[in-house]
């Protein structure tokens, strides 16, 4: 509309509640042909079950294709949740990743011809939960001394692989061959078969794990504050 | 009535939702509305019937919806067409004055949420009277201008 401004009438005109819409919209799509049974998981913008589908941190879902080209059309006015009028980050929202369809093109993702669609957001994968039974070093992955990131992820599609690289002991050379505790470790039976270097005793190891994490997290306090001071 | 919305085709996006929007609309229409058929899905005319206990209690007035190349992501057009209801913030050429058919347009409504709040707008009018703009309003609107070019002016006020 600023496209119009020499020509154009100054009107007045009543603003209704921006909530009432909204509540018809929610009622109306109830009993929706073509979607999920009740609408729950239609998007909100083409009502069809959603493709590639993202939540916003005001909770409210959309195909990914849809929210985006909302978004982008917004420009130089609130980029607002089109059900609650929240703001909406793209790079906050966060995608759903359920069972079906891998791989699949979306038909949404090339209706517009011209506008290409980025791909979905990825999910914020906090660490996995800590676990002695998950830090055994897993068969085929070697450790890449010098790497501190804990866990990575890879994502092919729907599916998220989530490799672990713990802070082993055996890495410094302790532990490789025969623990000398006794009994069998809780670990032992969750090995991958082939893999047959025996697992250190989980305690030892969680406390050797402790020790080294906090010398590493020592390391790059250290390092911060020299950071903070020189530059 | 003429308007100088393009008479695009729908993208597919749009045709879709609104083979949707009719479908629900069938299956679920809102109360107080009827959609007249037409053999566009791109231009629909609905009966509005005035809610019972208000000033246009069972009067019949003809809702104009026009839809955009780009629906949802841009509002539909939407006007009163034949004999337009007396009404503060409707003009004497069909005209509404509503802020979510304008600014405030999100692709989460839709032509039903839409109807709702324009029979509730009509529902809360206390007098029956044209905007006191109207003839400066419709004059400048005489070569067929759409409702979507006007910058509308936004107030709170409740009728
Ligand atoms: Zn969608
Ligand atoms: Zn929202």
């Amino acid at each position: 509309m600023d496209s119009v401004d020499d020509n154009t009438n100054v009107q007045p005109m009543p603003k209704l509640d921006s909530q009432d819409p909204v509540k018809n919209h929610g009622e109306s799509s109830a009993g929706a042909s073509g979607g999920s049974e009740d609408g729950s998981f239609d998007c909100n913008i083409c009502l069809e079950l959603a493709q590639d589908p993202v939540v916003t941190l005001c909770g409210h879902l959309f195909c990914w294709p849809c929210l985006h080209r909302w978004v982008k059309s917004r420009i130089g006015s609130n980029k607002d949740c089109p059900v609650c009028k929240a703001i909406v980050k793209e790079d906050k929202v966060v995608p759903l990743y359920g069972r079906g369809k891998v791989g699949s093109v979306d038909p949404r993702s090339k209706a517009v011809p011209g506008v290409d669609i980025p791909h979905r957001p990825s999910g914020q994968r906090p660490d996995a939960a800590r676990h002695p039974e998950q830090q055994h070093q897993p068969y085929g992955f070697t450790f890449v001394a010098g790497s501190g990131i804990p866990v990575t992820a890879a994502r092919f599609g729907n599916i998220t692989l989530s490799a672990g690289f713990g802070l082993f002991p055996s890495l410094f050379g302790f532990h490789l061959h025969g623990y000398d505790g006794t009994g069998t470790p809780s670990g032992f039976h969750f090995r991958i078969p082939g893999n047959h270097r025996p697992a250190a005793s989980p305690s030892n190891q969680y406390q050797q794990q402790e020790v080294i994490l906090s010398r590493i997290l020592l390391f790059l306090g250290c390092f911060v504050i020299v950071c903070l001071i020189f530059f | 009535m003429s308007t100088s919305t393009p008479q695009k085709t729908l993208s597919r996006i749009a045709a879709h939702r609104l083979q949707k929007e009719l479908a629900e609309w069938q299956a679920n229409p809102p109360t107080g509305f009827k959609h007249k058929a037409t053999d566009d899905i791109q231009l629909w005319i609905i009966e509005v019937t005035g809610a019972p206990g208000t000033l246009y209690e069972n009067e019949q007035y003809y809702l104009q919806v026009d839809f955009p190349e780009q629906y949802p992501m841009e509002a539909p057009q939407v006007i009163f067409v034949k004999d337009p209801p007396m009404h503060p913030h409707i003009y004497s050429n069909g005209h509404i004055c509503l802020d979510i058919l304008y600014d405030s347009w999100s692709p989460a409504m839709t032509v039903s949420s839409i109807c709702m709040s324009i029979l509730s707008m009509l529902s809360s009018s206390t007098s029956k009277e044209r905007p006191p703009d109207n003839d400066r309003y419709v004059r400048n609107c005489r070569n067929g201008r759409s409702p979507k070019e006007t910058r509308w002016w936004f107030h709170d006020d409740k009728v």
